[in-house]
């Protein structure tokens, strides 16, 4: 199948406005005139609100601002939506490969399982993977932009799908099975190292553990070479030249080098980085200084572009000295739309975001010199 | 024994509060400054690396580490089969490898039962402190490593595991010993957070939760705009005030935490290290 299907795949520390900056991505292609489609998780209310998007995942076309049109001279193309779903994406990867609803039904209610789908170290990185290479299969979109996990490091969002695998290690798998299957570990199916390991396993964590544990990979039994399938063509595609990683950061000193690490790790990888966003990069400056003749405003004005001004500088030259080549593209920090406008939160009013993500795609056009 | 565990959402200055508190209980008292999980981000702010054992920062005086829920859990291992021989097999193994890896909660639990290894449990090698401050992870992941003991105590009623989980919530349902901290910040999204943070812990623990609302602008006074630089400033001023009123409706124990015009983290920290203190006087 011939699928030129671009992806871009927006990392960061939590709380720099990938979410957004994503979005923003997708509209800023969609006015070139292709067809895009944003994968959104966690987002804010007023973004969800903004984007029309549904619960479960399932995609939205995003609706031109009923103020009218969608700005700008661009072609539009079409710019879809889809918040994802990350229970309901893993119980249907599950649902696909077992096929068998008795099966399933004993596997939802294994408490390990509703412990897994949601909150095992990673599934929610898979699933978010899983649902891009499902989407880039269908073979329905230009540029599929992918917002990834809120996580403490960027690097998380590499590491997690081969944490995944090692748990569903065929002989892990088989080890828990044989259990199954012969009851319990005295007997002598086991070597002897390995009932030692059982031993202190069941020493740590106690038997009602254990024995969900075995139900648990006795069940997943056809998982493996299904999820081994998926991560490798998973992995392909993110090594592939259709591919390409934007990271979103801020003029943050400690974060910037984290950042700038993690883009060495990508290149070792043979990952490609399309460009670097700093979000809140300097002060909209909808002010006029010359306005006042109050010496404790301008003072005071002084200060804060002064904080921004040598902040960005030293962000820069780090970024500069680190990484010579790689674009940058700036937001401005817009205080007044993160303080919330007018509105107040506890009313639960909420001001289509549109607004704010077509500013925020014509940052995304040009990199700052 | 004293434990001060920093949430908030992310990027609000959870680890510049964590250090500016360790700081000033740093003056008085033997202080570790933790961080969670296999990054650090203080690398970065002191240039050394960041280790599970210690580090100790003399012209700061606190001592710094990085505690990752692999090596909590292995220690933790170590502790209880003793056996050097037998924890190497044990960790060695692929099936328990990739078992603690991934497995929901075990870390979660293992790092728990680290940070309140100390009096009363004193399970675990002694830690030679008098105060932990803990730089833990944003609110989604915090909440999740808070249920992990939970979880476990309810899931399964019998065995080790469920044993140390209860004592684990007890150390950390104790107000005399754990304080938990929520950093924020004065605009829509972090107040969002920090509002649903403080509902869903609720229903956790029913300790007082010390509230920070971080980067609090210092404006100049504005009294009657006379022009847009005026206008714009009254307009932010009055907007940020919003915030402080809603979180006080939530709160008793909400303090403001200034803005500070300097971007290097060991500095900003020294700054608010007065106002911490003040608060608490
Ligand atoms: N009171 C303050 N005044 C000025 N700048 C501050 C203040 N508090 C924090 N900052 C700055 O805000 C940025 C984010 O802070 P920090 O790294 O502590 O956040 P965090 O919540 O720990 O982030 P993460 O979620 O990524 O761990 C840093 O650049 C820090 O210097
Ligand atoms: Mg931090």
């Amino acid at each position: 199948m011939k699928n030129d299907t671009q992806v871009r795949i927006f990392v960061g520390t939590g709380g720099v406005g990938k979410t957004t900056l994503a979005a923003a991505y997708a509209y800023f292609r969609a006015q070139e005139g292709y067809k895009t489609l944003v994968v959104t998780i966690d987002p804010a209310q007023r973004l969800k609100t903004a984007l029309g998007l549904l619960p479960h995942g399932h995609n939205q076309k995003v609706l031109p601002h009923p103020s009218g049109g969608w700005g700008d001279d661009g072609i539009w193309g079409e710019m879809w939506a889809s918040l994802l779903d990350s229970k309901w994406v893993f119980d249907d990867f599950v649902r696909r490969g077992l096929k068998d609803e008795e099966k399933i039904l004993r596997l939802f209610k294994n408490r390990l399982y509703q412990q897994l789908s949601t909150q095992l170290n990673g599934s929610q990185e898979f699933t978010s993977l899983e649902k891009l290479l499902y989407e880039y299969e269908s073979g329905m979109w230009d540029f599929i932009v992918l917002d990834t996990p809120p996580a403490g490091h960027a690097i998380d969002f590499l590491k997690a799908p081969q944490k995944l695998n090692r748990l569903l290690d065929e002989r892990v798998a088989r080890w828990f099975r044989l259990m199954e299957d012969g009851g319990s570990w005295v007997t002598n199916i086991f070597t002897f190292g390995a009932r030692r390991i059982l031993q202190i396993l069941e020493f740590l964590t106690g038997n009602e553990f254990i024995h969900e544990l075995s139900d648990f990979f006795g069940q997943l039994h056809f998982w493996q070479k299904k999820l081994e399938k998926r991560l490798n063509e998973v992995d392909q595609l993110l090594r592939s030249s259709l591919c390409k990683f934007t990271l979103v950061t801020q003029y943050d000193l400690p974060k910037l080098r984290e950042g700038m690490a993690f883009l060495d790790i990508l290149k070792a990888e043979q990952m490609n980085c399309e460009g670097i966003v700093i979000n809140r990069a300097y002060l909209e400056s909808d002010f006029n200084l010359q306005e006042t003749d109050r010496s404790d405003l301008k003072a005071w004005f002084d200060q804060l572009v002064t904080y921004y001004d040598r902040r960005a500088k030293e962000g820069r030259s780090l970024i500069r000295r680190l990484n010579p080549s790689l674009p940058i593209f700036e937001v401005p920090d817009k205080i007044y739309t993160f303080l919330g406008g007018e509105e107040s939160v506890t009313k639960g009013q909420k001001r289509s975001e549109i607004s704010l993500i077509v500013e925020i795609a014509r940052y995304l056009r040009t990199p700052a010199s | 024994m004293r434990i001060h565990l920093v949430t908030g959402k992310g990027g609000v200055g959870k680890s510049v509060v964590s250090l500016a508190l360790a700081l000033k209980e740093g003056a008085a008292s033997r202080t570790l400054l933790v961080e969670l999980g296999e990054e650090s981000f203080f690398q970065f702010v002191f240039d050394r690396e960041i280790t599970y054992h210690p580090i100790s920062l003399t012209e700061l005086g606190i001592d710094l580490a990085r505690w990752s829920g692999s090596e909590a859990l292995k220690e933790y291992v170590l502790y209880l089969i003793k056996v050097e021989k037998l924890h190497q097999l044990f960790f060695e193994n692929i099936v328990s490898r990739s078992l603690i890896d991934a497995a929901p909660g075990l870390k979660e639990l293992a790092l728990l039962g680290k940070i309140t290894s100390g009096p009363p449990r004193y399970v675990g090698p002694p830690l030679p402190y008098d105060v932990l401050v803990v730089d833990c992870f944003a609110t989604g992941h915090f909440l999740a490593m808070l249920r992990a003991p939970m979880a476990m105590a309810e899931t399964f009623r019998f065995g080790p595991m469920s044993e140390q989980s209860r004592s684990i919530m007890n150390v950390l349902k104790t107000p005399s010993i754990t304080q938990i901290h929520c950093v924020t910040i004065p605009e829509e999204l972090p107040i969002q957070e920090t509002i649903d943070f403080l509902n869903e812990i609720k229903s956790l623990l029913s300790s007082p939760i010390k509230i920070w609302l971080n980067r609090w602008m210092q404006y100049p006074p504005v009294d009657q705009p006379g022009n847009t630089a005026e206008a714009l400033l009254k307009k932010w001023s009055l907007a940020q005030e919003r915030y402080w009123n809603i979180l006080s409706g939530y709160s008793q124990a909400v303090t403001r935490l200034p803005f500070v015009f300097d971007h290097h983290v060991t500095a900003v920290a020294q700054n608010l290290v007065s106002e911490i203190a003040g608060c608490e006087a």
